[in-house]
């Protein structure tokens, strides 16, 4: 608990201080110098450990080859806090196809890209001060978790 | 731009002390328990902004390296020491600063000069070897001429129209090519801000080792027919949108809404009749919740239709690999208090503005259309 929350301040203050001028990527993107598979476990595990539960994983890359067309190994990962999607659902049914939240990963040789809407673009669209705070504690969370992802701290099930 | 830059830093700051923290719930001992934090916590970051010299390989790993790898390319352009060779400092600094409009290389207006050049020097020390200078000075061709000698030598790999080698980007990932670089949209604003005539020159002069771009000058052109090419390639300058208009808000809604005539079973019904009917694969439907608590537990009355037109789907990841952010082919059905029903939908014309990739724009309307079609079949 301690562990992570060290870690969680630790991202948190390198994300402050390197990072806080990238804050008005639309997209947010890393590289994980380990392979799919292993990227994949240890995205699981880092949306876990930051109190998101992982809804379910949707397989691109099978249809794409079913049909013939040549693609590598490419996931979208679906995660969300229960009480935030039926509260923000309700309240805010325009933020619906935004969720529950997504990760997308896919293979490029023996690493991995993960990308992933920043939450924050989409507050120059709705425009509502209430929103813009659940959009930038969405950031947060995902910069950190596409962080231990790029830095491989998250468990990757060595 | 560095008071911009400060402000942001010091509203973030704000902004997240307020998200995060339990602050006291007196209103005057909050307002100054929290201007006391940001002060603080905002003189913390700064002085380790102000301190330091940035530092280039942290920095290239924070904005470049998921695109561009360390030297290796994918989705951006590979950057290995042979293909920087013949571009000066001042090229790789602009294209930091300007990106290219329109396609997936981002502008980073927010970067300091001393975080560019930072990243250009990392960048530059993998060869050890200083980059090139360049004069000023332009060059006054005849682009008449030069247009002529553009549609005999460049275009087969530039284009007709100078866009480039064709969709996409860089060596993006699974994706055959012509080339191991994409020959660049010289018609880019950004590229035109960034690469000066001399430059251009010559590159055409030289060619670009470790790519497809020759030496035009071992092909046979003279010096004043390499003169005319750059005086052509300039002149899209003046066609071109401005480097400026990269990015910036949009008016389009984030999601669409449509009101349906059925109850919510039917509504479902008639969604996916009429995804059959254009050739979509439907994909199991999902309750909103589902997976996010037991199954005795989720709301009943959100169902996402998913579908794919793996068809056009693929036309689009060539142009954005990283289009499964979006996911845009679900429709959600909702039932609400009152027991009306509405379809909602992501408004699949965000997409290239999310992007910043203009060559979705078309393909985005073309599914916008389609699901606008569906909509109405499904709601008639």
């Amino acid at each position: 608990m301690i562990r992570t929350a060290l870690l969680r301040l630790v991202l948190l203050s390198s994300m402050l201080a390197t990072s806080l001028p990238a804050l008005a990527q639309n997209i947010l993107t890393v590289r994980s110098g380990q392979d799919f598979e292993r990227s994949m476990t240890a995205l699981k595990s880092s949306i876990e450990s930051h109190g998101y539960t992982v809804s379910h994983v949707q397989r691109c890359d099978s249809g794409l080859t079913g049909l013939g067309y040549e693609t590598d190994r490419y996931r979208v990962v679906f995660f969300g806090k229960l009480d935030e999607v039926r509260q923000l659902s309700a309240d805010y049914p325009e933020l619906i196809p935004f969720l529950p939240l997504k990760i997308a990963l896919f293979a490029e040789g023996e690493q991995t890209i993960i990308s992933s809407i920043n939450p924050v673009s989409l507050g120059a669209i709705y425009r509502d001060a209430d929103l813009d705070i659940q959009f930038r504690r969405w950031e947060n969370d995902l910069r950190s978790i596409l962080l231990e992802l790029q830095r491989g701290a998250a468990g990757a099930g060595d | 731009m560095v008071c911009g830059t400060t402000l942001l830093v010091y509203q973030n700051i704000k902004v997240y002390l307020c998200t995060f923290c339990n602050l006291p719930q007196d209103p005057e001992y909050r307002r100054m328990l929290l201007r006391f934090l940001a002060v603080a916590l905002f003189a913390l970051v700064m002085s380790s902004h102000v301190a330091a010299a940035p530092d280039g390989a942290a920095l290239y790993e924070t904005h470049c390296a998921a695109c561009h790898q360390v030297s290796g390319g994918g989705i951006g352009l590979p950057l290995a020491a042979s293909k920087m060779a013949t571009v000066p400092d001042d090229y790789i600094k602009l294209t930091i600063r300007h990106g290219r409009v329109g396609r997936i290389m981002p502008a980073f207006p927010e970067l300091s000069d001393a975080q560019v050049n930072a990243i250009t020097a990392y960048i530059r020390s993998w060869s050890g070897v200083a980059g090139p200078v360049y004069e000023d000075t332009p060059i006054n061709g005849n682009p008449e001429r030069g247009k002529s000698l553009y549609g005999i030598y460049c275009s087969s790999c530039h284009a007709e129209d100078g866009s480039g080698e064709g969709l996409g980007t860089g060596v993006t990932y699974s994706r055959g090519r012509n080339f191991a670089v994409m020959p660049p949209a010289i018609t880019n604003p950004g590229f035109l801000a960034s690469a000066s005539d001399q430059m251009i020159r010559q590159v055409i002069m030289l060619g670009r080792p470790g790519t497809a771009m020759q030496s035009f000058l071992d092909v046979g052109l003279k010096q004043n027919d390499i003169d005319d090419l750059v005086s052509y390639i300039r002149s899209f300058e003046s066609r071109q949108a401005s480097v400026d208009r990269a990015g910036g808000d949009t008016e389009e809604p984030a999601a669409l809404f449509f009101d349906s005539p059925y109850d919510f079973d039917s509504t479902i019904m008639s969604l996916k009749s009429a995804l059959e009917g254009r050739n979509f694969r439907h994909l199991p439907d999902r309750h909103l919740e589902k997976g996010l608590t037991g199954d005795d537990r989720i709301n009943r009355r959100q169902m996402t239709i998913r579908y794919c037109n793996f068809e056009l789907l693929y036309r689009m990841m060539r142009v954005e690999p990283r289009l499964g952010v979006g996911l845009p082919c679900r429709i959600t059905v909702v039932e609400q208090d009152d027991g009306s029903v509405r379809l909602i939908a992501m408004n699949m014309r965000l997409i290239s503005h999310l992007f910043n990739n203009d060559q979705l724009r078309d393909l985005a309307d073309e599914m916008h259309e389609i699901q606008l079609e569906i909509i109405d079949e499904a709601l008639l």
